[in-house]
């Protein structure tokens, strides 16, 4: 079946045909969902959001500009997205490879963000398969202007941003680093 | 464009006069698997999803992912309706498409001012063109048979007649033969579904060839008004109040697979309701065999067969397992222990004040005898603390685990799976080791250091210490964490 679906798609969509054999192990229903949301982000892109597979399907990359009018702005931010084999019933894991200086992101990029965390009966994560690679990367970039300091994983930056946006905007630059600049 | 690569999707309206079906297009697509819909249910909240994506959805997380609502799978009902639309605008969309796209060609070669005359024509005046064109090339064979130059021309219009033509196919319905050669025509996307069952709708067919022809969309989706076959729906089992060796048993009987933990054969089963029940919903119901295949798939890809090649990115989640991990690499951390030591018999006393990567490995050999670590009655804690130190002693993992120890101190709520064996030990320690305290930078989180600084501390109180002292009350120097749990059992 992996083997038939993949030639399917290989024999299908040009655009994405390499990437789709590469990824070998994934299962046919995660490689064809995610051919469709590369579609719709090539086809109708978002400005400020960008993202493409890597070699593997299941893992991508994207980059992220901050929101105007934010101690993030005209900054640009690169993450990673790794999608399990079970998506879209289960969240992708997204971490920021950009430094970031944010009351709810770790020092490794961590994100602590409701819509990224399972759901289900006595779990507070709000994650929907009805959610997409878009709508996470636009939660995202939305988390940059509003973190919510009720719950930060980094305490220092939630006081300050409610304290002194100044130096919360000097120690974002600070740690900023420009993509162009990381060696990956 | 190359008819290969045709696959149909809602940006093939794009650029053409029909641009707004795409919209059309896309709100005939479920939102989980952003195809068309295969077999739509409608929930109690009212939202519309495929059968299989609602209930695997459902089994997830019990929620309607459109609006969060909460749901059970036995609440669907089929939106027949709205399946009647997806199987009549699929039918209609390759005519459609290949309108608009005649459309937009004409429009771009109208800009051409070259091509201005032959733009005005439509496809059949270009084929006529072309016919009479070849018939004159033709003038030295006209003692050929008419009917020889009547084949010629009609080959023209197939591979002139219209770019988006299909130059293999004979017909124009924008239809694929089945690959396995059973002969049939479908849809592309019909395709991959069909092959899994060609051979089962081949045999259905021959039973079935008086009542139901062939019709032009004689695919999977084909046909909603057939009776569905009678098959009960199956629920899920009360998984909690069921043994392994009961599930097991359950297993069998249903004729699945029975590998594998109780947990994951609860997974199997969830999925297989999934699959049986979906089926039932379907108005084409399909054979057991063919949803094992399915389960299979599942098997290999999500079960117990899947690649587990996300281990190396385990260890940084939050609710990472400490002390089941150390349990489960036991034996590997034991022969590192035990390599180190050998490592420290072999070159005796060497002073442990040497390079960064190999600290951990070089100052657990300098106490050999102090290291309770390999046998196998290790509180929990100290597992934990196996872990972590042996993780540590591992240069290309020690940055991975590092991180997550260091960042989540006292920040955030859910977050000190690693860090909570070490306050017992932590506590005590404080008031033990002022002096040590003042040359360290103070940094009240890092935990790290100061269970190591106890560590010192408690060996130059208790016991006399083989290492030269100004190794012992160097700061900067770290200590590995296997030695830890040793103070355990000593307070």
């Amino acid at each position: 079946m992996a083997s038939r679906a993949s030639t399917m798609s290989s024999s299908a969509t040009p655009s994405v045909s390499q990437s789709t054999k590469a990824a070998a192990p994934a299962n046919g229903n995660v490689i064809k969902r995610l051919q469709s949301e590369l579609m719709t982000l090539m086809t109708s892109p978002t400005p400020g959001i960008s993202a493409f597979p890597t070699a593997d399907l299941t893992r991508w990359n994207a980059t992220l500009s901050g929101p105007a009018d934010t101690p993030y702005a005209s900054l640009s931010f690169k993450l990673t997205l790794a999608f399990p084999a079970n998506y879209p019933y289960a969240p992708p894991e997204v971490l920021f490879k950009t430094p970031i200086y944010h009351p709810n992101v770790d020092m490794s990029g961590r994100i602590c963000l409701d819509i990224l965390k399972p759901g289900g009966q006595g779990k507070e994560g709000a994650w929907s398969a009805a959610l997409n690679t878009e709508s996470v990367l636009l939660s995202v970039q939305s988390l940059l202007g509003e973190p919510n300091n009720a719950s930060p994983l980094n305490g220092e930056a939630a006081l300050l941003w409610d304290s002194n946006q100044e130096e919360f905007k000097r120690k974002v630059l600070a740690r900023h680093v420009e993509p162009s600049e990381l060696e990956d | 464009m190359d008819s290969a690569y045709d696959v149909p999707d809602s940006t093939d309206w794009l650029n053409t006069p029909l641009a707004a079906l795409a919209d059309l297009e896309n709100a005939l697509h479920c939102q989980i698997c952003k195809e068309f819909y295969d077999t739509p249910m409608i929930t109690s909240c009212s939202h519309t999803f495929c059968s299989r994506c609602i209930r695997t959805s459902l089994s997830a997380d019990g929620r309607c992912p459109a609006c969060r609502a909460s749901d059970q799978a036995s609440k669907l009902r089929n939106n027949w309706q709205l399946q009647e639309v997806v199987s009549t605008f699929l039918a209609a969309r390759p005519q459609a498409i290949q309108i608009a796209r005649a459309e937009r060609d004409n429009a771009n070669n109208a800009r051409k001012p070259g091509k201005r005359k032959r733009a005005v024509l439509d496809s059949d005046e270009i084929a006529e063109v072309e016919k009479g064109g070849r018939t004159t090339r033709s003038k030295s064979r006209r003692t050929e048979a008419s009917q020889l130059s009547q084949q010629e021309t009609i080959e023209v219009e197939d591979s002139e007649g219209d770019d988006d033509f299909e130059p293999e196919q004979p017909k124009d319905d924008g239809l694929v033969e089945c690959p396995l050669g059973c002969g049939k025509r479908m849809k592309i996307e019909a395709v991959e579904p069909h092959l899994d069952r060609c051979e089962d709708e081949k045999e259905a067919e021959k039973r079935a060839k008086s009542r139901t022809p062939l019709g032009a969309f004689g695919g999977s989706r084909a046909s909603p008004r057939q009776t569905p076959r009678p098959q009960d729906r199956i629920s899920e089992l009360n998984y909690s109040l069921l043994k392994e060796g009961a599930m097991r048993k359950k297993m069998d009987e249903l004729g699945l697979p029975s590998f594998g933990s109780k947990q994951l054969m609860v997974r199997r089963h969830t999925e297989w309701v999934n699959l049986w029940n979906a089926s039932c919903d379907s108005s084409r119901a399909r054979s057991k065999r063919d949803l094992l295949h399915d389960l299979d798939t599942w098997e290999r890809t999500q079960g117990g067969k899947a690649p587990t090649s996300s281990q190396g990115h385990a260890i940084m989640r939050k609710d990472f397992d400490g002390a089941g991990w150390a349990n489960k690499n036991k034996d590997d951390f034991s022969r590192l222990i035990a390599d180190a030591r050998r490592k420290k018999n072999a070159t005796p006393a060497e002073p442990a004040s040497k390079s960064e990567g190999v600290e951990g490995m070089g100052s657990s050999a300098t106490h050999p005898d102090e290291n309770p670590m390999s046998d196998g009655t290790l509180p929990q804690a100290s597992s934990s603390q196996q872990c972590s130190g042996n993780a540590h002693a591992n240069p290309s993992e020690s940055a991975e685990l590092g991180a997550p120890t260091l960042s989540t101190n006292g920040m955030h709520g859910t977050s000190s799976n690693l860090d909570n064996p070490q306050s017992p030990i932590q506590q005590p320690s404080e008031p033990a080791n002022g002096h040590l305290e003042k040359t360290i930078s103070g940094n009240g989180g890092d935990r790290r250091r100061e269970s190591q600084d106890y560590h010192l501390n408690s060996q130059d109180g208790k016991e006399p210490c083989e290492l030269p002292s100004h190794v012992a009350t160097s700061p900067l120097k770290k200590m590995p964490m296997f030695s830890i749990p040793h103070e355990l059992s000593e307070t």
